[in-house]
């Protein structure tokens, strides 16, 4: 069965990412809100299915024959002009027409069960910085897709809030200090560019290259932050005021214009990843799956 | 050994190396936390672990346990034919106040060493294996461009800092262009191992008379 494009929008395709491959410069990439990326899957009973991360403008799509999709995000949908609801899993027929338009800024995840999309190192992400992994989605695309054994009618009983007010993350031993009221400049799956300068002392920030994560707080001799996203560089030469805890680095893209930082202990990241994993894990239900009542 | 450690996120350590390079305990490290990913940096390595934890201390009491190899006998060497016909060629020759074969014979006279992998897929940062050699220290006085050329092409070969380095692909880049290979740096169609050199490889630059 063939899936046609007729919109795409800023889409690109994204899954789990790319693992162990820092070692020769490539970045994780995968799904910049990894969170709904996974509820999307789980609502249709799978766990790395690659998704459409629909960034900006309006999605559409067709598919030659049924098909079982799952949609996750702050976003509207509609199927041949009827409202549909999000964060649900259901068919659309053969020659339907499903439409999606993000409501906000954050990404919105839209997995079609059983799509191919050819795996470069692993992974089936796009990685923006260094052009790895399939195209981003333009109008006429074709995909083959076989939705057979996924989930129909699954639903999220834990709505997702996409207005992170609060990062909170893990002090760096250089010491600049970038807690406290942010607005966000300028977002993309590199980096989020903050709205004003810290003080640096002069000449610091300009450091021999060093290991890079997704999350790290990197404060170059501007003093202006950005916080490294998914497809950020492997390397680089700028100072580290922090990392962004692991388990609220999907917000990352979910940013409210204003926000803070907040410095945690190592004890509040691993809680909050345990939080984490409950809340996914326990958020998705299906009605086929709640036994006999 | 002596080195500074900190913990780097909530499950990563970094390891600040004083005397040694990162390529000759990389190995060492690794045996240590075989359960850890260990990756460089030019004078870092960085631990991550697999739970979230402050390791700072495991990691410090570790430290006499290191060994550094300078380079061992698995130590591969790679020959990289260049032609010296870069952009930038002349401009760092007069800078320098020497001729174009004055610079060609310091920059294939030095054996370098991958320091690190980074920047972009396949891009090596290669390091002096003698910094102190009188080819590496002349070399060294060449600084990055003040403006970044928005596209290097792939193959480019070129020196700043003291460092050397192979454009994998074509990207934006601020070092100077002295030449150009033919040789292929990253290649996806191997997904066993895309990149042609890791961490700890030695280089050499050899002429390649146009």
């Amino acid at each position: 069965m063939t899936l046609k494009i007729i919109r795409s929008g800023i889409t690109l395709i994204e899954d789990q990412g790319r693992y162990g491959f820092g070692e020769i410069g490539i970045s994780h990439s995968g799904a910049f809100d990894q969170v709904s990326f996974r509820l999307a899957n789980l609502l249709l009973g799978r766990q790395n299915e690659p998704a459409f991360e629909i960034i900006q403008g309006r999605f559409e799509l067709e598919t030659s024959s049924d098909a079982i999709v799952a949609i996750v995000g702050n976003a509207k949908a509609i199927v041949d002009s009827n409202l549909v609801s999000v964060n649900t899993s259901f068919q659309i027929l053969a020659k339907q027409r499903l439409v999606i338009e993000p409501l906000g800024s954050s990404p919105t995840y839209l997995v079609v069960a059983g799509i191919q999309i050819t795996k470069v190192l692993g992974s089936a992400s796009r990685d923006t910085l260094s052009s790895l992994g399939p195209d981003p989605v333009i109008a006429g695309d074709e995909f083959e897709v076989d939705s057979s054994n996924a989930l129909i009618g699954s639903f999220l009983s834990v709505k997702q809030d996409y207005q992170a007010h609060v990062l909170h993350y893990i002090q760096g031993a250089m010491k600049i200090d970038v807690s406290g009221e942010w607005s966000k400049e300028r977002v993309s799956r590199i980096g989020v560019r903050l709205n004003r300068e810290v003080p640096v002392e002069s000449g610091s920030g300009n450091l021999a290259s060093f290991p890079m994560m997704p999350g790290a707080i990197q404060v170059p001799p501007s003093g202006q932050p950005v916080i490294l996203a998914v497809d950020s560089g492997t390397t680089g030469g700028y100072t580290v005021a922090g990392v962004v805890i692991e388990a609220e680095l999907h917000k990352l893209g979910r940013l409210a214009e204003k926000f803070s930082l907040e410095p945690v202990s190592i004890e509040y990241a691993k809680n909050a990843k345990l939080q984490l994993e409950k809340t996914v894990s326990s958020s998705v239900i299906n009605p086929n799956q709640m036994g006999a009542w | 050994m002596r080195a500074q450690v900190s913990q780097y996120g909530e499950r990563s350590v970094l390891i600040e190396l004083e005397q040694v390079k990162p390529v000759s305990v990389i190995d060492s490290f690794r045996s240590l936390f075989p359960k850890a990913e260990v990756r460089s940096g030019l004078n870092t390595l960085m631990i991550t672990f697999p739970e979230i934890f402050d390791h700072t201390e495991l990691v410090e009491s570790s430290l006499a346990k290191v060994e550094a190899v300078e380079s061992s006998t698995k130590t591969r060497t790679l020959v990289i034919e260049t032609e010296y016909t870069g952009e930038d060629l002349e401009k760092v020759c007069e800078k320098l106040g020497i001729t174009r074969a004055k610079l060609i014979s310091a920059h294939t006279a030095i054996t370098w060493q991958v320091a690190l992998i980074g920047f972009a897929p396949g891009f090596p940062y290669l390091v002096p294996l003698d910094e102190t050699q009188e080819e590496a220290r002349l070399l060294a006085q060449i600084p990055r461009l003040e403006v970044p050329r928005a596209k290097v092409p792939a193959g480019s070969v070129a020196i700043a800092s003291g460092m050397s380095c192979v454009y994998p692909s074509s990207m934006p880049g601020g070092w100077n262009l002295i030449g150009r290979t033919e040789q292929i740096f990253f290649d996806l169609n191997n997904q066993e191992s895309p990149a042609l050199l890791q961490a700890g490889d030695l280089v050499r630059f050899e002429e390649l008379k146009s």
